[in-house]
């Protein structure tokens, strides 16, 4: 299992459908939503991954939030 | 500054003879305040008047030319009206439309329920013509019109019946002059009385028309081409008449009433061939104007009903047989067809109609029944901005004629003065005989030709953007075939002009396990729904082999990677190096052909099936059809060829090497094109910009000819100086080719008009006497006179038989 970034919720890789590539490494999404914000600015992402305190705020929609 | 727009409006001018005429009515018009320009075109009989309403009404410009000795032609229509009770409704209707601007007279008769309208096309339609008289509370009653919208050709015919008449009268009477005149069948006294009679009709009856033309040009303080004929022929019919019935004054002196005669009959014979060969040169543009619909079956209330095209509004329904015309632009929303589009894109293949595909007005339905909405209508069609162009470049003239036209302006007074200084100085100076003297003079005056000068342009570039009308190539400018012919330099813009502007596959290359269609069918499946254009491209080749294209069941676009999708448990990537390194794929098998491809200017993607790299498929934008052809004929033809784009310069060079081209401009921005093109005429050269019209549209302002290429019926009509209709840069060659043939005929024909005045009018005045001791008579000087303008009509006439070489 790994993290969805933007929404901190967990999301298997191996059935992971919403998925992008930064810096040459896999991401993983629980929706298009949380997806396309990480696309948009993946950097704040990434730090905000190793604070873990991003919470449940990406307000991205679709039924896995 | 004023407030209100400027109008303009083309007038058809009747009673015109030579360039003098011309020059008049545009000083006349020029004089008027709210007149911004006025351009009149001898050869084609119209006055292009820019102007401003609110300062001048379209009567007093009238007034004008009417002033100046000519006529504005009038479209004339007749409509059956309906709903009159009385005379005064009648009245009625002729007050509303009298009211309305563009309509010189409405006469209504109550007895046959007609009301006869007079009006200018270029002010008023014809469908507000009928507006009026509905909202005055009456009915058209739709008919068979005649046809009326050759009036300006009926006039020509008319004229020249009018020229064959005087001619006939005049060879009739001249016949027996000359007779008399060498067999002297009577004693002197009377056979010069017989002779008398039978010149003086001539003399003033069939050349009323030059006395007439005389006046006109003294009431406008100018002497024109028939005060010079006026003054020869009556100087020989006077002197004629004092010795025939004088003749104690004058003694042993002969008459030459023949020479007056034949004089007027050779001037007529030339006005003659002239008009003949005037309507000839003028028959491309007339037959573009002849191509409209007459009428439109539409569909209103579930029938159809035909009616006349002017009458269609957009948005009706027009339905169109096979073999039929269609009257104006629109979409097709019923029905399947091959349309013929040669009158507009001069291409003879018909081309395909289906639902939703644009059709074009006066293009010619072949195959099945059309059903289409009117999108465009009356002056906004294709056809009617092409016939305003065609109508535009007609008036406007090359630089090179403005040297004709300030000569030929000083020609008559000139001319007078030489006549007269020659004259006097045979009989003061040489001590040469009175009859001598007179012979040079009369000589003098008939020999001058301002009409050859005037001609030379206009009649060229009316042959020669006819002959491009025909062939969907439309030259707006005088300018343009001025400078055409010292063209240096062709710079096209590679994106959309070069190439079709859209990417498409070029190469599949599979690694070892698969094929060629299952790379196309994997690719095709991850870019279902991709909306990048190199995705359309892979889908739009795959579907054209006839491959299946399954949705995929999971999609992931990844910027600036690729897109990975999964289709029945199969992992399918297709992305750049990056995206197969990010999934840990080694790449060396086919590093290199990636290579390869990429030095070719290409965009190379690869495929990974289920963590196996699977093959290369390369997508790139590639050169139209004929790039290729058009670029190496232009180098034969001697000029420099270059290609701008906002490109990178791997993919400009290899674009480059493959159309052939001398120099690249690469990593362009659109906005520094047009500094480019100012960069290379400060290298001193005469650049054309070939551009789509859009985009490209600063560029080809800048350069000295702007040439855009259309897309099929789509004209971009307000940019450039050329407009090629066709998507074939073929004609880019046509055009430039077409442009110098037309060039060269306007140089040929002004040299031939100067040269002829310059030779002759020397003869004439007997310079050549003491050397060669012959004088040119009078009756030569008239032969030579009418030759020298038919030369320069005929001449023009001959650029018809112009061939592109390609």
């Amino acid at each position: 299992m790994v993290k969805d970034l933007v929404c901190n919720m967990d999301v298997d890789e191996k059935t992971a459908k919403y998925k992008t590539i930064y810096q040459g490494k896999y991401y993983y999404f629980c929706a298009a939503g949380c997806k396309k914000t990480f696309e948009a600015d993946p950097q704040k992402y990434i730090s905000g991954a190793s604070s873990g305190k991003m919470g449940h705020s990406c307000g991205c929609g679709g039924d896995h939030c | 500054m004023t407030q209100e727009k400027n109008k303009r409006s083309t007038f058809n001018i009747g009673g015109m003879s030579c360039i003098n005429c011309a020059h008049t009515i545009e000083k006349e018009l020029a004089k008027l305040n709210g007149v911004t320009q006025a351009t009149v075109n001898l050869a084609a009989e119209q006055a292009l008047i820019d102007y401003n309403p609110a300062l001048i009404s379209q009567k007093t410009i009238e007034a004008a030319i009417t002033q100046a000795g000519y006529h504005v032609i009038h479209e004339k229509i007749s409509l059956q009206v309906g709903g009159m009770l009385c005379v005064n409704c009648a009245k009625t209707i002729e007050k509303a439309l009298g009211n309305r601007e563009g309509i010189y007279n409405a006469a209504v008769n109550f007895a046959s329920e007609t009301v006869s309208v007079e009006y200018n096309p270029s002010q008023i339609s014809l469908p507000s013509i009928k507006k009026t008289i509905q909202d005055s509370g009456y009915q058209v009653i739709e008919q068979q019109q005649k046809n009326s919208e050759d009036t300006a050709g009926e006039e020509r015919k008319r004229h020249i019946r009018h020229l064959k008449i005087l001619l006939a009268t005049s060879v009739a009477l001249t016949i027996p002059i000359l007779s008399l005149m060498w067999l002297s069948p009577l004693p002197m006294e009377q056979n010069n009385i017989l002779m008398f009679l039978l010149a003086t009709p001539v003399q003033f009856i069939v050349g009323w028309t030059f006395y007439v033309g005389t006046y006109k040009g003294l009431r406008n303080k100018t002497a024109n081409m028939d005060t010079l004929i006026v003054m020869g022929t009556s100087t020989a019919w006077i002197y004629s008449t004092a010795v025939t019935f004088a003749p104690a004054t004058f003694p042993g002196a002969g008459v030459f009433f023949d020479t007056a005669t034949m004089i007027m009959s050779f001037i007529l014979l030339g006005k003659l061939l002239d008009a003949v060969a005037k309507g000839r040169t003028s028959e491309a543009i007339r037959k573009i104007m002849g191509l409209r619909a007459k009428t439109a079956r539409i569909v209103r209330n579930g029938e159809e009903q035909e009616i006349p095209v002017e009458d269609v509004q957009v948005g009706d329904i027009v339905v169109v047989r096979p073999g039929e015309k269609i009257p104006v632009d629109g979409t097709v929303t019923e029905g399947y067809s091959a349309v013929d589009e040669k009158v507009i894109t001069g291409e003879s293949i018909p081309v395909e109609k289906n639902i939703g595909d644009q059709v074009v007005g006066a293009t010619m339905n072949k195959t099945g029944m059309l059903k289409f909405k009117a999108t465009k209508v009356g002056k906004d069609t294709v056809l009617a901005q092409i016939i305003s162009m065609v109508e535009d470049a007609l008036t406007s003239k090359a630089p090179v004629q403005r040297l004709a036209d300030i000569a030929s302006g000083y020609f008559v007074p000139a001319i007078i003065i030489t006549a007269t200084l020659s004259a006097l100085a045979w009989y003061f100076i040489a001590g040469a005989s009175f009859i001598f003297s007179l012979t040079v003079f009369i000589a003098v005056l008939i020999v001058a030709c301002p009409c050859a000068l005037g001609l030379a342009t206009p009649t060229a570039i009316m042959v020669g953007v006819g002959k491009g009308a025909e062939n969907g190539i439309l030259i707006k400018s005088g300018e343009a075939l001025e400078a055409a012919y010292k063209l240096q330099t062709v710079v096209f813009d590679k994106t959309g002009t070069l190439t079709k502007g859209e990417p498409e596959v070029t190469d599949i290359a599979p690694s070892a396990l698969f094929e060629e269609d299952q790379i196309l069918q994997f690719a095709a499946i991850a870019e279902k729904n991709s909306e990048h254009p190199l995705g359309a491209a892979i889908v739009k080749r795959a579907k054209e082999k006839g491959i299946q294209v399954d949705e995929p069941e999971l999609f992931n676009a990844i910027p600036g990677y690729g897109v990975e999708v999964e289709h029945k448990g199969t992992r399918i990537l297709l992305g750049n190096r990056k995206f197969m390194e990010a999934n840990n794929l080694d790449i060396s098998s086919v590093e290199g052909k990636m290579v390869v491809f990429e030095e070719e200017g290409k965009t190379a993607m690869l495929l990974a099936v289920d963590n196996q790299i699977a093959g290369l498929i390369s997508v790139a934008d590639t050169l139209k059809e004929h790039s290729a052809d058009a670029v190496k004929t232009l180098q034969q033809m001697g000029l420099e060829v270059i290609m701008i784009t906002g490109d990178n310069q791997r993919t400009a060079k290899a674009i480059a090497a493959q159309v052939g081209v001398d120099r690249v401009f690469a990593e362009v921005l659109p906005s520094d094109k047009a500094a480019e093109i100012k960069r290379l005429q400060s290298e001193g050269k005469i650049v054309a910009m070939v551009g789509d019209g859009i985009n490209d549209a600063p560029a080809l302002a800048q350069a000295n000819i702007g040439i855009a290429v259309g897309s099929g019926t789509d004209v971009a009509i307000e940019t450039g100086d050329i407009v090629l209709i066709k998507n074939d840069l073929r004609d880019v060659v046509v055009a430039i080719q077409l442009s110098r043939a037309t060039m060269k005929k306007i140089r040929q024909n002004l040299f031939w008009a100067f040269f002829y005045n310059i030779v002759l009018i020397p003869l004439a005045a007997g310079a050549f006497y003491p050397i060669l001791h012959v004088l040119f008579d009078p009756v030569y000087a008239a032969a030579a006179m009418a030759s020298s303008s038919v030369t320069v009509v005929s001449n023009a006439s001959l650029l018809r038989r112009f061939k592109p070489k390609i």
